[in-house]
């Protein structure tokens, strides 16, 4: 496998008729990662994951899956895919082997390969004991996991996930998310798409984030939080009891921008400094000065849909 | 009580108003008047009751569309709903069986029945051409809307029975063609193949379908009733007013039997025995797509076994139906006949099998799975098609089977198509037909969801309608290259169609 990243985007438009779907968008994921790609519902997640997924050609802009161009070498970066789409598509008339089977038979491999492939999935996807039913009767979330036993039974490095977690109850997506998290053990770089980002929270190594089709932010999962900060950042002191004039010495200290009591009738103030000016170390020393009773002194982490909610702008796309 | 039952009526109204192709539908039936009007007008001095023969044109071409468009609409009332998962729904609001049956049936019923009454003050032109009038035109009319009548809710009661559309369709088609068309063939067999006149209960019973046929009525209606001791036309809203109420009645009673039940539980394939175990499908090798749609899309095995038996009932209860009738029929007849029925029946599965082909993919909306699988797009379409054709194979053999059995027609044909150039000619035209046919209905498959295969059907008829008038009234002393002229513009619309429909099968998985 090359060193090139699992997928380089560089400058995509897509536009249907008059609606621009994505435009310029820019990033990069890579090898054996787990990337999640979030927006707001229409921000053109979709639209970009069919893009990777040589369903869409590019209108402007290049587009490369493990160093090979998706429009010229199409062919073989569907080798090197596995796409699954945001619905059921499935020939439901099928059992789940003989669904499998089909598959892994387009894609070229012999009946000694698809046996232990397909043995392989099931059991990663925990659907050996139902190889021999119908699809169609089978739950939304059994049916997701044949889907995604589709999409590994050709061994691809890049699977394209849209949305996969939708409609499933919390127990279904958490299994999915232990099973993703395996496959990124097994050395795939997996592209999730959600527009929860708090979902992907614990499971992505890096994310984009997409908002009427541009890219707010791409990097690393925390670095998500430190960018919608800025240069102030907050801090949480909790006292044992009340202290009258705390909040007048904080508020007096240079950089200190707010300085507030959370709660009446709680003991926990909310401080924000201008960390450029002065550190979190300067203001507990502030606070022990004048004998306040600390309990804690935490930093004020933002929540990551604050985070979102910051990046994306409100209401829907028009 | 009142409000639910309207509210499905309503909503249905509501779509079709906002639908591109129902205004589209009407402008094209009213377009079609229009051209027959002007074609005729010029042969007002020439022609015998012009107006006479524009409308009887103008009613068997609303009769095909009526029957194509209607059962495929109509069918679908109860089976999309089912298709979809969203019965249950429906059932959990405040809607009675009885409502659905009357919301979803009544407004096809009623658009079906728009369509027919936008074109009565087109139509009514023809009595200024002459040898029709206004009455008869009302009289046409009226049988148009009776039969739409009978087939709306026997295709709701079809629509209630099955599951999937496709089997509705089969099985309204099947029951419809029974009624319609069997007693007519019955009792005009009789009559061709029979040394005296037909009698008894049956030959009444036949007698009395025959009288009920649309197109008989209209015949009769339009040109009198014809000799040879035909029953004389009836009134249409007697034999289809009581025929489409019991329907309905039967499918409210059959409602909750067929409507109810949920695939809650994953059904495990059975174990099978040692003979059903030849009709699994085995596992697929190099060829997975034709290996895929050749099971599980044609049916496989079973799939060509009950063609096999389709064509023979087909075929056998024919020569059964006459021989019931102390006929005798030389076995070139049967020759002719089976050449003849198999190759109907071929060329209706070859647009039926070209519409699913990628229409079915398109609904399961598996096309994006499909195509992102690293084969050519070409080796997909051909291995697409080489299971389709492989469906064919009953029917080809029943063709075989006839030309063995009746060399002479066969040979026949051929001397006149090698001899006379206007024989060779117009077998091209049709011959080409069984490309541009099956590209169109694959090409409308990818375009919309539902009834590709009837609007096939209508833009093929009313377009060789359109050519035939054409030939007859604009090269009259030119035949051969009008024709000719036909077979190029055939020949350029598969072209045309084979590089779109490459296009448009992009486009579907791409919208997936």
């Amino acid at each position: 496998m090359s060193d090139s990243p699992a997928i380089e985007i560089s400058g995509l438009r897509h536009a249907y008729k008059s609606h621009v779907a994505v435009s310029n968008v820019t990033f990069t994921v890579g090898q054996k990662s787990i990337h999640g790609f979030v927006g707001p519902n229409g921000a053109g997640k979709t639209t970009t994951l069919k893009v990777l997924a040589t369903l869409l050609a590019p209108q402007t802009g290049k587009v490369h899956v493990f160093g090979q161009d998706i429009v010229r070498d199409r062919n073989l970066v569907r080798r090197r895919i596995g796409y699954m789409p945001d619905h059921f598509s499935m020939y439901r008339q099928m059992t789940v082997f003989e669904y499998l089977d089909f598959f892994g038979a387009a894609y070229g491999l012999n009946q000694k390969q698809r046996d232990q492939t397909i043995g392989d999935v099931l059991a990663l996807t925990d659907m050996a004991g139902r190889r021999n039913d119908y699809i169609q009767g089978l739950s939304r979330g059994m049916q997701q996991r044949v889907s995604l036993a589709r999409v590994l039974v050709h061994d691809p490095d890049l699977l394209l996930l849209d949305e996969p977690a939708s409609g499933l109850d919390p127990r279904a997506r958490i299994e999915l998310m232990e099973i993703l998290q395996e496959l990124r053990s097994l050395g795939k770089t997996i592209f999730i798409s959600s527009h929860i980002l708090s979902e992907l929270a614990t499971l992505c190594d890096s994310v984009t984030i997409l908002d009427r089709g541009q890219v707010k932010y791409t990097g690393a999962m925390r670095g998500l939080i430190s960018a919608t900060e800025g240069d102030i950042t907050g801090y949480i002191l909790t006292l044992a009891t009340e202290h009258t004039g705390l909040l007048q010495t904080l508020s007096a200290l240079p950089g200190v921008t707010a300085a507030k009591q959370m709660e009446a009738g709680e003991f926990r103030y909310s401080v924000q400094f201008d960390k450029t000016r002065i550190g979190p170390n300067a203001v507990l020393h502030a606070a022990l000065s004048v004998e306040a009773q600390i309990v804690a002194f935490q930093e004020d982490v933002k929540h990551l849909n604050d985070a979102f909610m910051d990046l994306t702008d409100p209401g829907v796309r028009t | 009580m009142i409000r639910p039952i309207f509210a499905l009526f309503i909503r249905s109204i509501r779509e079709d108003n906002r639908a591109k192709f129902t205004p589209i539908a009407r402008a094209a039936l009213v377009l079609v008047i229009l051209f027959f009007l002007a074609i005729n007008h010029r042969n007002f001095a020439r022609q015998p009751a012009p107006g006479l023969q524009v409308f009887f044109l103008v009613m068997v071409i609303n009769l095909f569309g009526l029957v194509l468009g209607g059962i495929t609409a109509f069918c679908s009332a109860i089976t999309e709903e089912k298709e979809d998962d969203t019965l249950g729904l429906l059932r959990m609001t405040n809607l009675s069986p009885v409502a659905i049956l009357f919301g979803k049936g009544l407004s096809r019923f009623v658009g079906g029945m728009l369509l027919i009454v936008a074109q009565i003050p087109f139509s009514l032109l023809c009595v200024t051409l002459g040898g029709v009038s206004g009455e008869q035109i009302l009289s046409g009319y009226a049988v148009l809307i009776a039969t739409l009548f009978f087939l709306c809710n026997l295709g709701l009661l079809m629509s209630v029975i099955c599951r999937k559309t496709g089997v509705a369709v089969a099985l309204t088609l099947f029951v419809g063609t029974v009624i319609y068309v069997g007693g007519p063939i019955a009792y005009i067999s009789t009559l061709e193949f029979g040394r005296s006149q037909p009698s008894g209960v049956w030959s009444d019973v036949f007698a009395y379908l025959l009288a009920n046929n649309p197109l008989y009525q209209l015949g009769t209606m339009v040109f009198g009733a014809a000799g040879r001791g035909m029953p004389l036309t009836v009134s249409p809203w007697t034999f289809n007013g009581i025929g489409g109420v019991s329907f309905f009645l039967l499918a409210w009673a059959l409602f909750g039997r067929f409507c109810s039940g949920t695939a809650e539980t994953a059904p495990r394939r059975k174990k099978s025995a040692k003979g059903a175990k030849l009709l699994r499908a085995p596992r697929p090798d190099g060829w997975a797509i034709a290996w895929k749609d050749f099971w599980f899309l044609q049916g496989g095995r079973r799939g060509l076994i009950s063609r096999f038996i389709g064509y023979a009932v087909l075929v056998f209860g024919f020569v059964g139906l006459v021989t019931f009738n102390n006929n005798y029929m030389e076995s070139d007849d049967i020759g002719e006949m089976m050449m003849s029925f198999a190759g109907i029946g071929l060329c209706v599965e070859l647009v039926l099998g070209a519409a699913r082909i990628f229409g079915i993919e398109r609904r399961w909306l598996t096309l994006s799975s499909l195509i992102t699988i690293p084969i050519p797009l070409g080796s997909i379409i051909r291995q697409k098609i080489l299971a389709a054709l492989a469906s064919l194979i009953p029917g080809f053999c029943f063709v075989v089977l006839g030309a063995m059995i009746a060399p002479e027609s066969l040979e026949e044909l051929w001397r006149d198509i090698t001899r006379r150039e206007e024989s060779f000619l117009a077998f091209t035209y049709v011959a080409i037909h069984l490309i541009s046919i099956p590209l169109l209905a694959c090409w409308l498959s990818l375009k919309m969801r539902r009834g590709a295969v009837p609007a096939t059907i209508a833009i093929g008829f009313v377009g060789n309608v359109i050519f035939a008038v054409l030939l007859d009234e604009v090269a009259r002393s030119s035949d051969e290259a009008f024709l000719l002229l036909g077979i190029v513009i055939q020949f350029f619309l598969s072209v045309a169609l084979m590089v779109s429909i490459r296009k448009r099968i992009a486009l579907a998985a791409a919208a997936d």
